[in-house]
């Protein structure tokens, strides 16, 4: 997706950081926001192209709440039910990226729980329309994270350049705040 | 907003960074158990006026920087300065800390003095620098002369650990170097209390602009301690502003001019101006904050307990003397709402004359605090202070100590009983904070479009839409505690979240807030709400002192007034730098 495009060096801070601020301007709560952040970083980190994938829905609010705001819901949703009966079903209401889901998964396995479905060879960029939650978590590998800590994350700078450009959304002119001053 | 700050280490991601250490974290909370009924409680310790007069101690980052310096053997020194007569050019400044090297690389100039400013939204600086993970080739130099001076425009990358700016001080910038070109020390009136010669104004790191992330220190690097590389920048930078004045005073004087002499040679530290950049910092970062104060809590409890030693006695009398020396050189410059240097005096006197009475008594340094809490957090926090500088805590551990995993998630699992019972025991004193009523929710914190400073806004002038920090801790956690008052014990948070997403973010700071001493008791959005307070305690711990506030959201201060130079470092340098007296 990358191929002939110009890269950019960035830190897995400023994915979570433009992630947010993004989702915060297009609807989605505090928490769901963070989340969103934490999901996108996570999936450029093991699985690449992250950044493309959210940037790719910052031009339809619709899309990106569905996607990144009750697309992990669902999944939460799918590990209660596993908790409570062994297994449970993740249905997503419109096929959902594995960007927006990437670090949900990791946290469900941190609970001990495995998530099936997600197809071999995947990318961020792979929609899935369910997954089912069961059986027993796979050790989380660090190598990707610490190395994206140590080195960064080339990232397609179009992209990058496109959730800078959104995120601005989420700032409030100085002129305006100087104004509404005492 | 104004003012300025030492850009803080951010946030570890659930799964884009793995954990530092669990153990560290474990290791601090076992440390506090284990002292459990000797350590002060939260509920004083992390009250806002108690925060809000903390002073630097043996454990802010920038004494354990020095301490762990002089421990390895480190050595620094400037490696390249060309500089015209102004004192505009470049330095490169290098610490090589046995196995790894450094460098500062800085890039100096002059504005207008009408463009000076402490405002982090300044665009213009005199002084722009970055510390960098080994030597600088002339293809990175070539970089940095562009990329440095933009400061938040710029794209750094991860051989950067820090990014800093600042001005010379408008005062005594050209008066010290005046004085040298005629070949005199400065006169100690006319310097007054002023103890730097620069004032810096942000220290970014941590992956902010593309620089190195914390988590990204492998192991065995000497950075991975929280603000080392920060406070190693900020060493440098103080050395930059002797450089500076010396070379532009020899350029002035000739033959005639003199470098410092004496005790000149370490009175300057550098400034640094903070503003409400630092207030979502202590309120995102409840583990952190607790590292913070659970290190000082431990050390005092463990200076409490001690039997009296007449050696110990000695050390703190002179601690206090020390102290008192330095204090009364200082101004009586409006200061409010903390004490002013001279007003510090006789708060000294007082625990003179208290250490006087109780020396000989039993557990004299825990009857020395009982009667310092009993004056009032000034002079409680000034004691605290004092007597940690008898601990000798163990380097090695206590740079531990301060790592910590910041990664959590809240099971959906959990059902609202033992929501409501996790609410009950962490945040039991929402409920103080009268947070029902219309004062409470006058304020909401927004980022500012002008360098994304914080700022905060009143909620009647203009609405949040979306674009309010998640500070507001108080408030969502009592708001969230009220939904779960309306709901049954018996049934999952997950299905609370369901009917109210806006509560994800209050549960999991709440599965977040497990520590003693991570929240400060206090409410963000409130008009009476005083950020000066929480600056202070985040200032004391990076090591500032001469807290000298310009408004209710921003001060000044000045860090490594006394420390020993780049050129000094060595097995024979102390930690007995601070409060240094003012040159005669």
């Amino acid at each position: 997706m990358t191929d002939g495009r110009h890269q950019v060096v960035v830190a897995p801070r400023e994915i979570h950081d433009l992630v947010f601020r993004c989702a915060r301007v297009a609807g989605l709560d505090a928490g769901a926001a963070d989340r969103a952040g934490r999901n996108v970083t996570a999936a450029e980190v093991h699985l690449g192209g992250a950044v493309e994938v959210f940037a790719s829905a910052l031009g339809d609010p619709q899309r990106l709440v569905a996607e990144f705001g009750a697309g992990p819901d669902a999944l939460v949703e799918a590990e209660v039910e596993a908790r409570a009966n062994g297994s449970g079903v993740a249905t997503f209401g419109v096929p959902t990226p594995l960007a927006a889901l990437a670090s949900v998964v990791a946290d469900i396995g941190g609970r001990g729980l495995g998530v099936q479905g997600l197809p071999d060879g995947a990318t961020a960029a792979t929609t899935v329309d369910g997954l089912d939650v069961c059986g027993a978590s796979t050790p989380a590998d660090g190598a990707a994270s610490a190395r994206a800590a140590r080195e960064g994350l080339s990232v397609d700078q179009r992209a990058f350049d496109a959730l800078v450009i959104a995120a601005r959304s989420f700032l409030v002119a100085e002129s305006i705040l100087d104004g509404i001053e005492d | 907003m104004a003012g300025v700050e030492i850009r803080a280490t951010d946030r570890t991601y659930a799964a884009a960074v793995p954990p530092i250490t669990t153990m560290s974290a474990d290791l601090l909370q076992a440390e506090l158990d284990a002292r459990s009924g000797s350590i002060r409680p939260a509920a004083y310790a992390m009250r806002p006026d108690v925060l809000g007069a903390a002073r630097l101690s043996r454990y802010s980052f920038s004494r354990t920087m020095l301490r762990r310096a002089v421990a390895d053997g480190w050595t620094a020194g400037r490696v390249h300065q060309d500089l015209d007569a102004e004192g505009r050019g470049e330095s490169i400044y290098a610490v090589d800390t046995g196995t790894h090297r450094f460098s500062f690389v800085v890039f100096t100039t002059t504005i207008d003095e009408a463009d000076h400013t402490d405002r982090v939204i300044a665009d213009r600086w005199e002084v722009a620098g970055v510390l960098v993970d080994g030597d600088v080739d002339d293809d990175l130099l070539a970089r940095l002369r562009i990329e440095v001076p933009e400061q938040e425009k710029s794209r750094m990358d991860p051989r950067i650990l820090s990014l800093t700016r600042g001005n010379r001080s408008v005062r005594f910038f050209g008066y010290l170097v005046d004085e040298l070109a005629a070949g005199r020390q400065p006169d100690p009136d006319r310097v007054g209390d002023a103890g730097y010669i620069l004032r810096s104004t942000a220290f970014y790191a941590n992956g902010k602009f593309g620089m190195r992330s914390f988590a990204g220190y492998p192991g065995d690097h000497p950075f991975r301690v929280p603000y080392r590389a920060q406070f190693v920048a900020a060493w440098m930078f103080r050395e930059l502003g002797y450089d500076m004045v010396e070379h532009c005073a020899r350029a002035k004087g000739g033959e005639t001019a003199v470098g410092f002499d004496g005790t000149w040679r370490r009175y300057f530290g550098l400034g640094n101006a903070t503003g409400l950049g630092l207030v979502p910092y202590a309120f995102k970062h409840p583990r952190v904050l607790d590292a913070w104060v659970g290190v000082r809590e431990m050390a005092l409890a463990d200076v409490r307990e001690r039997a009296a030693a007449p050696a110990d006695g000695v050390v703190l009398r002179g601690w206090i003397a020390r102290a008192r020396e330095h204090f009364a050189s200082g101004s009586d410059d409006d200061c409010t709402p903390f004490l002013n240097s001279q007003a510090l005096v006789p708060l000294l006197d007082g625990v003179a004359e208290a250490w006087g009475r109780v020396a000989d008594g039993p557990d004299p340094y825990d009857a020395l605090y009982r009667w310092a809490e009993q004056e009032g957090p000034e002079t409680s926090e000034m004691v605290v202070s004092l007597l940690l500088e008898l601990h000798d805590g163990d380097d090695d551990q206590f740079d531990l100590l301060f790592l910590v995993d910041e990664h959590s998630s809240a099971d959906p699992t959990v059902t609202v009983a033992e929501v409501r019972a996790m609410l009950d025991e962490r945040f039991g004193w929402l409920g103080d904070l009268g947070l029902e009523e219309p004062p409470a929710d006058a304020f909401w914190w927004v980022v500012s479009d002008n360098t994304e400073e914080p700022r905060r806004a009143r909620r009647d002038r203009l609405a949040p839409e979306g674009r309010d920090v998640a500070v507001d801790v108080a408030l969502r956690l009592w708001r969230f505690g009220r939904t779960l008052a309306g709901r049954k014990a018996d049934e999952s948070v997950a299905a609370v979240l369901a009917d109210h997403p806006e509560h994800r973010a209050a549960l999991e700071r709440l599965v977040a807030s497990d520590r003693r001493y991570g929240e400060p008791r206090d409410n963000t959005c409130s008009t009476g709400y005083l950020p000066l307070q929480i600056q202070r305690f985040q200032l004391a711990q990076y090591g500032m002192d001469e807290f000298k506030p310009k408004s209710t959201d921003w001060l000044r201060v000045t860090l490594f007034q006394g420390a020993p130079r780049l050129a000094e470092l060595g097995p024979h340098t102390t930690d007995d730098w601070v409060l240094p007296a003012r040159p005669a």
